[in-house]
């Protein structure tokens, strides 16, 4: 049972509201409210968010051109598909026109699946010539991709409920320390296998291709001795299954705060983990979560349990409330 | 599968509701309404607002959700289910033996194909693996036959209801049943289900027929198992009132899956009425091709969809909009 259900259980007890559980083939709660309404929750999602502004939010190239569209900081993007798949579904939009847009935009750009999650298939690509071979991998897990400018910053994730900032956490990719001696490639092993040695989520592996692609559009090598102490970032995705770390936001400006309820309220969600990389420019919207999963912050320690827990309760609250 | 009834539908409705609707440009599957109050909205032929999204994804997993009908006491088929992995064929094989045949496949997800009809082991083996090849899993389930009813409840209420055959040819004592679907093929270019499909021949097979078979005058036979158009099948509306116990059956249906709006669709035959499918999201254009009464139904429902969905959603505060990178 993953970390949600597993929170949600005693709170839904200690509020009155009977649950059902369903183990296979997927854990699955039913939660049953005093006033008759019924609720579910699988995988990490709470039933909380209306069924097409959640279903839009899944896919990225609707989420974040309705976002754009609004008048709200996102990247230029434009959304591509496999040849095949988009001769009946994205006419004249086929990786050639990809690699068009791409030159047009300007490298590096990043590649993007629209349909699937935990940073999969997210590529960093410097050149026409990767970018065509990273498309053939990508169209692989999925027909349709975003082609996205390259913007650079600190990225943090905004949890909101209900028109309430609840967490603020950066989010880090995959850095690892020189120490003069090995190379980049081996203190990447070392750091991902003591990253699991702690019970992280990181699926990835040393020898990932979102790896590779982000190193050569850095101008790395995996051969390089980095320099005692020099911090080397080594990939793009800071989700936690591409081995990404979480940290209290101590940095994130304040200011920002009304525009991420508001960005939720134009998504649509009552719930929402929005992703923002912050930089001078101000906030620019990378993504946006209708299910966010706050297992990895929960993790930081003693206060941020608390903090999940709080949340997880006023999010029983909140799914009782029929909309 | 596209529902552009219902965009047009919406369409018709913006300056009554006073509304605006932006279609994305890049499917053409999602759309954003904002109305003049600010409230913004979504509308998809996959998920509607005034339904929470957790519980319509979860209809679409009969894995999951028939299990929490069923402990709810609802009538579902006999069922178990199986998850993607190496010992799924063995599984399946198991339950149907336990059930058995003929058993029917349903993928268990979002994206799925289906329902199959498995006669027999050797036929069970070969469709595991196609149900499974989008779906993380399938149900197997008892067949029931009988009279498919769909009926479509939105909070609490049956706001309509209708006949849903599966395609069936019926003899004239002279034709072949293959002449029989090629005259059925000639009248009805639309369909999607080829005429060499296998399906028809297991559905033959099952009634212990082939294709040569020459039915008798107003003999009866059912050729597809899916009830929808592009497989053949046909939408009729109720000969009367509907039956109260499948209003209720229907109305509790839906309360149980947390669904305030959906389709629930109900078998009736001598020995009772079973639960078969919940559709959080389903298709009206058949049922409006029933005449201006359906239409006119199906009008007011989405009128009232969309007013709560706004009353739901509540207005968008000012917004300080950020200028676009």
């Amino acid at each position: 049972m993953n970390f949600l259900l597993e929170q949600t259980l005693p709170i839904a007890e200690q509020t009155g509201v009977s649950v059902r559980v369903v183990t296979d083939p997927a854990p699955a709660l039913e939660l049953r409210y005093g006033s008759g309404l019924v609720r579910h929750l699988t995988h990490s999602w709470p039933d909380i968010n209306p069924a097409a502004a959640a279903r839009a939010a899944a896919v990225k190239a609707w989420s974040l051109h309705f976002l754009k569209d609004a008048g709200y900081r996102v990247p230029d993007f434009a959304c591509f598909g496999k040849q095949s798949w988009a001769a009946t579904q994205l006419p004249g939009r086929d990786e050639a026109a990809a690699i068009a847009f791409a030159d047009a935009l300007g490298y590096p750009v990043v590649v993007k699946p629209c349909n699937l999650s935990y940073s999969a298939g997210v590529h960093l690509v410097a050149s026409a010539d990767e970018l065509r071979k990273i498309l053939s991998e990508v169209t692989a897990q999925d027909p349709m991709f975003l082609v996205q400018r390259y913007v650079e910053g600190r990225e943090y994730r905004v949890v909101v409920l209900d028109g309430q900032v609840e967490l603020v956490f950066e989010r880090s990719p995959v850095m690892v320390r020189g120490d003069g001696r090995r190379t980049l490639g081996a203190l990447l092993e070392a750091h991902l296998a003591a990253l699991r040695a702690q019970g992280h989520e990181a699926e990835i592996t040393a020898d990932d291709s979102r790896i590779a692609s982000y190193l050569r559009a850095t101008g790395r090598s995996r051969d390089e001795v980095p320099a005692t102490g020099d911090e080397v970032r080594v990939s793009l995705a800071a989700g936690l299954i591409a081995g990404g770390e979480v940290a209290e936001a101590e940095e994130f400006p304040a200011g920002l705060q009304p525009e991420m309820l508001a960005i939720a309220r134009e998504a649509g969600l009552r719930y929402a983990g929005i992703d923002v990389i912050v930089n001078a420019e101000g906030a620019h919207v990378i993504e946006i979560n209708a299910y966010p999963g706050n297992g990895g912050y929960a993790a930081l320690g003693p206060e941020a349990l608390a903090r999940v827990q709080g949340l997880t309760r006023r999010l029983v609250e909140a799914m009782g409330s029929a909309t | 599968m596209t529902h552009f009834w219902l965009f047009e539908a919406a369409a018709e409705l913006s300056d009554r509701l006073d509304f605006t609707m932006s279609v994305d440009p890049f499917l053409g599957e999602m759309a954003r309404l904002r109305f003049g109050d600010g409230t913004v909205c979504y509308l998809s032929h996959e998920a509607y607002d005034v339904n929470m999204g957790v519980s319509s994804d979860l209809a679409t997993m009969p894995a999951l959700s028939m299990q929490f009908l069923a402990q709810a006491g609802l009538p579902v088929p006999a069922f178990g289910w199986v998850a993607r992995g190496p010992a799924a064929s063995e599984q399946a094989a198991c339950l149907a033996e336990r059930l058995g045949y003929p058993v029917i496949l349903r993928s268990s997800g979002r994206q799925g194909v289906g329902p199959f009809l498995a006669t027999d082991p050797e036929i069970l083996g070969d469709l595991v693996s196609q149900t499974l090849a989008l779906a993380p899993a399938l149900v197997v389930q008892r067949p029931v036959w009988g009279l498919q009813t769909s009926v479509v409840v939105y909070r609490g209420e049956v706001r309509f209801a209708f006949e849903r055959h599966p395609w069936r040819v019926v003899g004239d004592g002279r034709r072949s049943i293959q002449q029989l679907l090629e005259a059925h093929r000639a009248q009805n270019p639309a369909l999607g289900l080829m005429l060499d499909d296998w399906r028809i021949d297991d559905m033959l097979e099952f009634g212990r027929r082939d294709r040569s078979t020459v039915p008798q005058v107003g003999e009866v036979v059912p050729v597809a198992l899916k009830a929808s158009l592009a497989h053949g099948g046909r939408v009729r509306a109720l000969p009367g009132e509907l039956d109260p116990t499948l209003a209720s059956l229907a109305r509790e249906a839906a309360r149980q899956s947390g669904l305030a709006f959906c389709a629930i669709d109900l078998i009736t035959n001598r020995e009772g009425t079973w639960l078969l499918d919940v559709q959080p999201a389903p298709d009206l254009e058949p049922y409006m091709a029933l005449g201006a009464a359906a239409r006119r139904n199906v009008r007011l429902l989405v009128e009232r969809l969309l007013l709560d969905t706004q009353a739901s959603c509540g207005p968008t505060a000012p917004i300080a909009k950020a200028r676009g990178s």
